[in-house]
Parts: structure tokens; C-alpha cells; sequence
């Protein structure tokens, strides 16, 4: 691969995977480390990409599962983290979280593939037969993350006027 | 209706990017493990040449077949003298 290609792959489409971490995570630090997660795999990855699908679906799939994975990565660091400081092991200030950022709220209670599917759908407009594809996962699945996102999301806005 | 108004709100939702930044962060980091993947292919390649080099210095004629035959031709170690060495401490 030329390190031009990269250079336009990363040109033409560093907005796109930008607004989808954007809307995925809350935090900017988090969206920052997707972001850049994200182009590092698609510079491994590019010579080897046979265009079994378009460019952009192949981008949208690298950034989807590099975006699930950071969650299920971070959630288990906190799961841990609590455990550890209701050990007592660790002693931890609450996060003060920026006003921005609780804005995502509903969001937390999905799990992370879940999250992708409601954003990748309700927000980025993507088709079910896309996403299906994108997250390799069977369209009947597909269906049944959106609609337990978009219950659970419903919930939790009725419960928290506050937070909103 | 809430569901909607929450979902127009992550629509309108823009973060700004310092794109150049990240974009030589995503050099460096890719460069780094290029690096990093290269050294682990070269260290699995030393320890395969490694072993391939005491197996064929081991095998030769030369060497002593008893430490081969260990790895290699367990029924010949049966009668020989380690063995007996081993579980009547004698030779």
C-alpha cells in the first residue's frame, strides 16, 4: 500500500468515522482514542482489503467493532474498579462529568452492541441489511438489539427528567 | 416523543476534531507496531532456526543417539543403560 492511499482514505473519510464515535461515546478523550484505534487498524489492514464490499462499509465495519470492543473494554475496567473499591483496595474521587456529556446518559444502559445498532440505525440512517452486514451479525438479531435499545432508551427517559 | 427528541439531540450533536493532530498520532502509533510486529516475526524466526539447528546437530551421526532417542525411538531407550539407572540406580 502507498502511503498516499492511506493518506486519501484517511482524507475522504476521517469525518465520517468522526461523527460516528462522536455520537457512539460521550467522552472526548474516548472518541479521540476510537478515532485514532480506528485509522491505525485501517492502515494495517488496507493492503488487504479485496473490495468484497465498498470502501465505506468496510470503514463503517473497522469502526463499529473497534468502537464495541473499546466499551466492552471499558466496562469491564470499571466493573473491576468498583469491585476493587468496595474491597476498599482502591479509593476513587467520583467523575465529574461535564453537562455535555450527560447527554448520553440513556445511552449507558445498552450494551455496547446494542448502542451501535440504535446509532447506526436511528441516527446515521443506515439500513438494517447494512448494519447486518457491517456487524456480521443475522438481520433477526439486528432487529431485536434495535428494538431492546430503543425499549430500554424509552425507559430510562421517563425515569430521568431530570438528567435531561 | 422523548425517544425522538433524544435522537435529534445525538443528530445535532457536533464535537470538534483537530484532525492534523490525531492524523500524526495515527503515524506514529502505526508505525510503532509495524515495528513491533516486524520484531516478533524476527524473534519467532531466531527461535525456529534455533531449533532446527539442534535437532540436525543432535541427529547428526556424530552425536550421541542416546538424547535423541529419548525424543525420537522411545522403544529403543527401553533396555538401555539409563534406565537402569534411573529406577535401580545402576549402570
Amino acid at each position: 500500500m502507498a502511503e498516499r492511499d492511506f493518506d486519501q482514505v484517511y482524507t475522504d473519510h476521517k469525518e465520517k468515522v468522526w461523527r460516528l464515535t462522536s455520537r457512539y461515546v460521550a467522552s472526548k478523550q474516548d472518541r479521540e482514542d476510537i478515532f485514532q484505534e480506528v485509522f491505525v487498524r485501517i492502515h494495517k489492514a488496507l493492503p488487504n482489503f479485496r473490495e468484497e464490499s465498498s470502501l465505506e462499509t468496510w470503514i463503517y465495519r473497522i469502526t463499529a467493532n473497534t468502537a464495541i470492543s473499546f466499551l466492552k473494554k471499558q466496562k469491564r475496567y470499571k466493573l473491576l474498579k468498583n469491585t476493587l473499591e468496595k474491597m476498599n483496595v482502591v479509593q476513587m474521587d467520583a467523575p465529574v462529568e461535564p453537562k455535555e456529556e450527560l447527554k448520553f446518559k440513556p445511552l449507558d444502559k445498552l450494551n455496547p452492541q446494542q448502542r451501535m445498532v440504535v446509532i447506526l440505525h436511528d441516527v446515521e440512517d443506515k439500513k438494517l441489511e447494512e448494519i447486518s452486514v457491517m456487524l456480521d451479525l443475522p438481520i433477526g438479531t439486528v432487529k431485536s438489539n434495535l428494538f431492546r435499545g430503543r425499549d430500554t432508551i424509552r425507559k430510562t427517559l421517563e425515569d430521568s427528567h431530570e438528567i435531561l | 416523543m422523548k425517544y425522538y427528541n433524544f435522537i435529534k439531540e445525538l443528530r445535532e450533536h457536533s464535537s470538534p476534531a483537530n484532525y492534523q493532530a490525531m492524523f500524526e498520532r495515527i503515524k506514529h502509533k502505526a508505525g510503532k507496531r509495524a515495528a513491533e510486529r516486524n520484531l516478533k516475526l524476527l524473534g519467532a524466526l531466531a527461535v525456529v532456526l534455533v531449533v532446527v539447528g539442534i535437532y540436525f546437530t543432535l541427529s547428526r551421526p556424530g552425536s550421541d543417539p542416546s538424547i535423541m532417542n529419548y525424543v525420537f525411538d522411545e522403544e529403543k531407550i527401553n533396555d538401555s543403560p539409563i534406565i537402569s539407572y534411573v529406577f535401580d540406580g545402576t549402570f
